[in-house]
């Protein structure tokens, strides 16, 4: 707004912000009040001020409309709750009148207590027998020294000690966690020691076989404790572990962050600003603010969605999975950034665990938006999963011409039987045909013979494996050239 | 309080333009409004007391928050109801301009505008929970306008 009209504010506070305090107005070098109604005769006058007024009452409206104002109860309960520790003593403080009489007592009975350990210790065996260690011959087995494996080369290469932060050495830094890597090779080492120690003979591939058993178990546990502590300063730490996570134990791990309010909160705030780790553990999380965040984040950019969805692969569960990946295939569909839909259907919701299927499913029965069911459809047909076949039909039997079309098309990508599809006669059967033809069902051979068709045509029916164009063209030959008065489309 | 929390998370947010730092400054003002709770003498809304207690805390940051860098301000933004695909781009850059154009304001001028545009105060109870006169509060809410209209340009345009 580049107002030149001096009375521009004046509007906006009287007219807008119902101000009823006088204003003083400078116009040519004299400053003077004005009643309301001056104000009024001016604003009907001047384009300038009514301009201001419609663009000022949009921002305000715009404003309002993007401050979400409602509050979780779960985050209300958390806040509560971290207020409610905040009033609890944190220790008992003693009194400043009462002696600590026993202390002096207790430390002079320490100090006698362990001259005596010593002198124990120390003293000749005649004047204090031990007893014997007692060797059972049969639980040892001795093992020739060049049965043993090599110690793991990673192992030898680990230096023995990082050398220190400058900010760990003074002390208020955050605690070193031990990276993934580490954890495993330091099982590796345990593992192999104790294997020697013990004289078992065991391979290399054993060795590693316990150790990623082992570390496993450690490694949530190390997350574990990372997670109960100061959830601020650990948060890159544990979107770092989140992100690199390898092996078994990344669903337990992400339920744990998924119960953890606070972590969830920080790392929706940090998904918008932070690196690409921030991102890849944002994705694995999930949830609706976090996926919310996640949208403006990768807006548009087909790498990072790609980073996204590729992230997603590696949680069995995970809420609003589909529902993500199908805004943001829109996101750059919409830009026109997708050259083939259909191959990135595949490139995207194939790799997803099985439960995208039923999310889809679910996401294509409730979805209102054209775009939103057929990028579920397409996310369908990738899949070729036939538990969706059912959805499939209820489409193709529904009242949207284009929506059949492509149902139809996902129903032809399935194998052949996967569903009851070729003993269950449709509304719209030159569809279903269409469908079986894709997947070169045995029953269309013999739909072939009965229809008019040229040789090429009758080639390119029979072949089956459409895509999507294809899938359009077969549909309208089987309705087209019907020799056979099933092939109705009503 | 428990009502009062939406909106002072709001605007803390507005205020601060980082989730977490907004929600230990909502905490830190839950502690202090325990605490002084019976100073409350109801000369003013629960609502406008505890926003005073915000806005006065968040003038010392070192008080609720510990070393850690901010971020760019954080709004929620709902889902768009659009029709169409274009609609819901236009949508989101419209948003994603003001989002800028807040970012820049002072934190003062975004509490004094977001208690006008999203809480509906006049410019007597924005003074009150600013601590200002009303007229420091209207100029602060026109100053705030008037920069995000001007940064916002013609995409405010009706």
């Amino acid at each position: 707004m580049n107002a030149s009209c001096q009375f521009t504010d004046a509007i906006l506070a009287h007219f807008l912000d119902g101000d009823t305090l006088p204003i003083e107005i400078e116009v040519d070098g004299w400053v003077n009040s004005y009643t309301a109604d001056e104000l009024a005769a001016h604003r009907g006058d001047c384009d300038e001020c009514a301009l201001a007024m419609a663009s000022a009452r949009r921002l305000d409206a715009l404003v309002a409309s993007s401050t979400d104002t409602d509050l979780d109860d779960d985050v209300a309960d958390a806040w509560f709750a971290t207020v409610a520790q905040r009033f609890e003593p944190t220790e008992t403080v003693p009194e400043r009148g009462a002696r600590r009489w026993w202390l002096p007592l207790g430390a002079a009975a320490c100090v006698a207590a362990g001259y005596v350990f010593s002198q124990l210790l120390h003293s000749p065996p005649e004047t204090a027998p031990m007893p014997e260690p007692v060797i059972e011959p049969e639980i040892v087995e001795v093992v020739p020294q060049q049965v043993l494996p090599p110690p793991p080369r990673d192992l030898i290469a680990l230096p023995r000690r990082s050398p220190r932060a400058p900010s760990e050495v003074r002390g208020r830094a955050t605690p070193r966690v031990a990276s993934p890597s580490e954890v495993d090779t330091a099982c590796v080492a345990n593992a192999w020691m104790r294997a020697v120690a013990l004289g078992l003979p065991r391979t290399r591939e054993q060795l590693r076989a316990d150790a990623e058993v082992a570390s496993a178990d450690l490694k949530v546990d190390a997350f574990q404790r990372l997670l109960a502590g100061d959830s601020r300063r650990a948060l890159p730490a544990i979107a770092a572990r989140v992100a690199g996570w390898r092996g078994e134990g990344l669903d337990e791990v992400v339920d744990a962050v998924r119960n953890h309010v606070t972590v969830v909160s920080r790392l929706g705030s940090a998904v918008v600003i932070a690196d690409d780790e921030m991102l890849a553990a944002a994705a694995i999380v999930g949830g609706s603010t976090i996926d919310r965040r996640i949208r403006r984040r990768v807006r548009g950019d087909l790498a990072e969605s790609d980073a996204v969805v590729g992230a997603m692969t590696r949680v069995t569960h995970r809420p609003g999975r589909a529902a993500l990946i199908v805004r943001l295939f829109e996101e750059l569909r919409v830009r026109g950034a997708i050259a083939d839909e259909f191959e990135l259907a595949v490139q995207w919701f194939v790799p997803q665990p099985a439960s995208c299927t039923s999310e889809l499913v679910e996401l294509l029965r409730r979805s209102r938006g054209a775009d939103d069911r057929r990028i579920c459809m397409l996310g369908l047909a990738a899949r070729a999963d036939a538990s969706a076949s059912e959805a499939l039909i209820e489409v193709v039997e529904g009242a949207s011409q284009d929506d059949a079309l492509l149902a139809a098309f996902a129903l032809g990508q399935f194998e052949s039987g996967a569903d009851d599809l070729d003993a269950r006669p449709l509304r719209r059967e030159y569809l279903r045909v269409t469908a079986l033809a894709c997947r070169r069902d045995a029953e269309v051979a013999a739909r072939l013979a009965a229809m008019r068709l040229s040789l090429e045509e009758h080639l390119f029916l029979l072949a089956g494996g459409f895509n999507e164009q294809q899938f359009k063209i077969a549909a309208s030959l089987f309705r087209g050239r019907r020799g056979h008065s099933s092939l109705s489309d009503e | 309080m428990r009502p009062q929390l939406g909106a002072l998370s709001a605007l803390a947010r507005r205020i601060t333009g980082e989730q977490h730092w907004a929600e230990d400054l909502v905490q830190e003002t839950l502690v202090r409004a325990f605490r002084g709770l019976d100073k409350f003498r109801g000369d003013s809304g629960l609502r406008t007391w505890l926003i005073r207690i915000l806005v006065r805390l968040s003038k010392e940051p070192s008080r609720w928050r510990r070393g850690e860098k901010a971020g760019p301000l954080e709004i929620e933004i709902p889902d768009s109801m659009s029709a169409t695909p274009e609609d819901r781009v236009v949508e989101r850059e419209l948003r994603d301009r003001l989002e800028e154009a807040l970012e820049r304001l002072t934190p003062r001028q975004r509490a004094a505008f977001h208690l006008r545009a999203v809480e509906g105060m006049d410019y007597r109870a924005i003074a009150r929970s600013l601590d200002c006169t009303a007229v420091a509060a209207r100029m602060l809410v026109l100053g705030a306008r008037r920069k995000v209209m001007a940064r916002m340009g013609r995409h405010l345009d009706v």
